[in-house]
């Protein structure tokens, strides 16, 4: 319907249906994706949905741009997306608060490698979504892009465009923030026991 | 360099890299609409619009040619109306008489030269070989009411002894206009040359050069045929049905089963505090083969559509009972539906990659042109028999997607009864 094709890998992708059953496939584990982004359901909804239209667009040119999975070139397309959007949310000045907290009320606990590994088994991964959405989105978006999407603080710096010292001291926030919510949520859950 | 792990990295990575969110269904429908909103509302409806254009077109067409020539063939006597108009134009030229008005006398007389009968014919000719007495009279009396009798047609004798008129004396200039004179032998031709025949037709065809090879294809519906001696012009509304295979390409990952992920235990003590019980939290996780397979499903669909043809024949040769010629014209056809004759594909568990489209789904609008040799058969007076071999060419691809523009053509039979009026 939409006249989408993908010529070099022989596959043509027309109508309806087959709309239908690309989203299905992929739109549940993007939206978590957007979500992580965007830290709630809604931004998030609206990446999914520019995300997709954009997938849609450009499914013709997939071959032509990357010799990667068709997985990982609509996950790039996605956090561009969500990157976009919160770019647009910084001119409603809401978005990335740097350098806004005190070193100090971060507790550094970092060599602990045996807490976190005690807490991987209690919290549920809604419980941890929860987390990674209430990081400011600064440390949020540093965070992503560094643990889930492997750049380098060099990459980072230049997405974000800040430099890469602010880059590693979001991400050091961000993790301390992170390990400072997870002692109270671990000692739900033991007390719930 | 490799980049350093953090603990904390390693496990919010693990925790949530699969994590998912099911998106509302609000969304899912929202985006659908976007990309690629229902057929109906976007592409079947300027069709629709070019179909009933083409048959009011038509219709307005052959309606004027039929009452352009209806209009002309009145049956006038030819010699006699000159005259009669002629003169009787001389009597509107008098001025009216004092009290009459003047509309009364020039509204009676198209009436005369449009309906002639013999007496009226009689009449005019009376009146014309006294054209000046009545002239002179209208001068001197103040009846109106002498033009009055002529339109009635009456009798002459009635009408000139009703009204008071004087005798109206046979023309002795002009011979009286008898019925058979008055009607020129034009018009029993023009009968003969001007009908209308709705009939019913039924032509199998079999369509060439489709991605699907050669497919039959059935056509019937009605349709009227307006001839104007050896032309005619041929329209109607009809069905044409026909299947179609929509070849799929599936590529798949198969799915190979599902285990239980543990993803954390814990202990507690029970109630006595003897011994540690432990509690286990499992996810169910599906497993698909990495290994890329192909599958081929078929997907048989009946397509009906709409045919709106508008031909225009010829004939070479014809005669009371038998005509011979060609028809020439072009044919649109709208899809009005298509049903799934077979299950639609399931892919169950499989983790399907992509889907290639080998045979699409076939388009919702297309134009042929056909071209063919008519034989007819007049049976009776009213009823005749048609046979009709011929040829379409399709000018638009049968299927949807634009890559696949091979055009075909097909080879038929036509069939058909019709009635003539």
């Amino acid at each position: 319907m939409f006249g989408i094709r993908r010529k070099s890998a022989g596959i043509e992708i027309i109508g309806r249906q087959t709309a239908e059953l690309l989203y299905d496939l992929h739109a549940p584990k993007l939206l978590g994706l957007c979500k992580r982004y965007c830290g709630n359901l809604e931004d998030a909804e609206d990446v999914l949905h520019d995300g997709f239209i954009k997938i849609m667009k450009n499914l013709s040119h997939f071959e032509e741009r990357t010799n990667g999975s068709f997985e990982g070139w609509i996950k790039r397309i996605m956090v561009n997306t969500a990157l976009n959007h919160l770019r647009s949310k910084t001119k409603d000045k809401s978005f990335i608060v740097i350098d806004d907290r005190a070193e100090s009320t971060i507790q550094q606990e970092e060599d602990k490698e045996d807490f976190i590994e005690a807490l991987a088994e209690r919290i549920n991964k809604e419980q941890i979504m929860e987390m990674v959405c209430t990081l400011p989105a600064g440390y949020r978006t540093v965070f992503n892009l560094y643990v889930f999407e492997s750049f380098s603080h060099r990459e980072i710096a230049s997405e974000l465009n800040c430099s890469e010292n602010t880059s590693k001291s979001q991400l050091s926030k961000a993790r301390a923030m992170l390990r400072k919510q997870l002692i109270p949520l671990m000692n739900k859950q033991i007390a719930a026991q | 360099m490799k980049k350093e792990r953090d603990p904390i990295d390693h496990y919010f990575l693990e925790a949530l890299d699969d994590y998912q969110v099911i998106p509302r269904e609000e969304a899912r429908k929202t985006f659908l609409d976007e990309v690629a909103p229902k057929p109906i509302l976007r592409r079947r409806y300027w069709p629709w619009l070019v179909a009933v254009i083409l048959v009011v077109v038509s219709a307005s067409f052959i309606t004027i040619l039929y009452q352009r020539k209806s209009g002309t063939e009145y049956p006038l006597p030819i010699d006699g109306s000159k005259k009669h108009q002629r003169q009787i134009k001389k009597i509107t030229d008098e001025p009216p008489g004092p009290g009459q008005p003047e509309n009364k006398r020039t509204r009676a007389i198209p009436s005369i030269i449009l309906n002639p009968t013999p007496a009226s014919a009689a009449g005019l000719a009376g009146i014309t070989s006294n054209t000046e007495s009545v002239a002179e009279k209208e001068g001197q009396s103040t009846e109106p009411e002498i033009i009055k009798a002529t339109i009635s047609y009456p009798d002459s004798s009635e009408a000139t002894a009703g009204n008071n008129l004087p005798p109206i004396d046979q023309p002795d200039s002009i011979p009286p206009t008898s019925p058979s004179a008055s009607v020129p032998t034009g018009k029993a031709k023009t009968q003969k040359e001007w009908r209308i025949s709705p009939g019913i037709y039924y032509s199998p065809e079999w369509m060439f050069q489709t991605l699907e090879g050669t497919k039959p294809v059935t056509n019937f519906g009605l349709e009227g045929t307006f001839r104007i001696d050896r032309f005619s012009i041929r329209t109607g509304v009809g069905l044409s049905i026909t299947k179609g295979t929509n070849q799929l390409a599936i590529a798949y990952n198969d799915y190979l089963g599902s285990y239980m992920k543990l993803d954390s235990m814990t202990f507690a003590w029970n109630e006595q505090q003897t011994d540690l019980l432990p509690t286990y939290y499992l996810t169910n996780k599906e497993v698909w083969d990495s290994l890329m397979k192909l599958e081929n499903a078929k997907i048989i669909k009946r397509y009906i559509y709409l045919q709106i043809p508008l031909i225009l024949g010829y004939d070479i040769i014809s005669n009371k009972n038998f005509s011979f010629g060609f028809r020439v014209g072009p044919i649109l056809s709208v899809l009005l539906s298509s049903k799934n004759l077979s299950d639609d594909f399931d892919p169950a568990k499989k983790q399907v990659i992509s889907i290639n489209m080998i045979t699409p789904e076939q388009i919702s609008l297309n134009w042929q042109i056909m071209g063919g040799l008519n034989a007819t058969y007049r049976i009776s007076r009213r009823f005749g028999v048609e046979i009709e071999p011929f040829g379409k060419y399709y000018m638009n691809s049968v299927y949807e997607n634009s890559g696949s523009s091979v055009k075909p053509w097909s080879l038929g039979m036509r069939v058909a009864v019709f009635i003539s009026f």
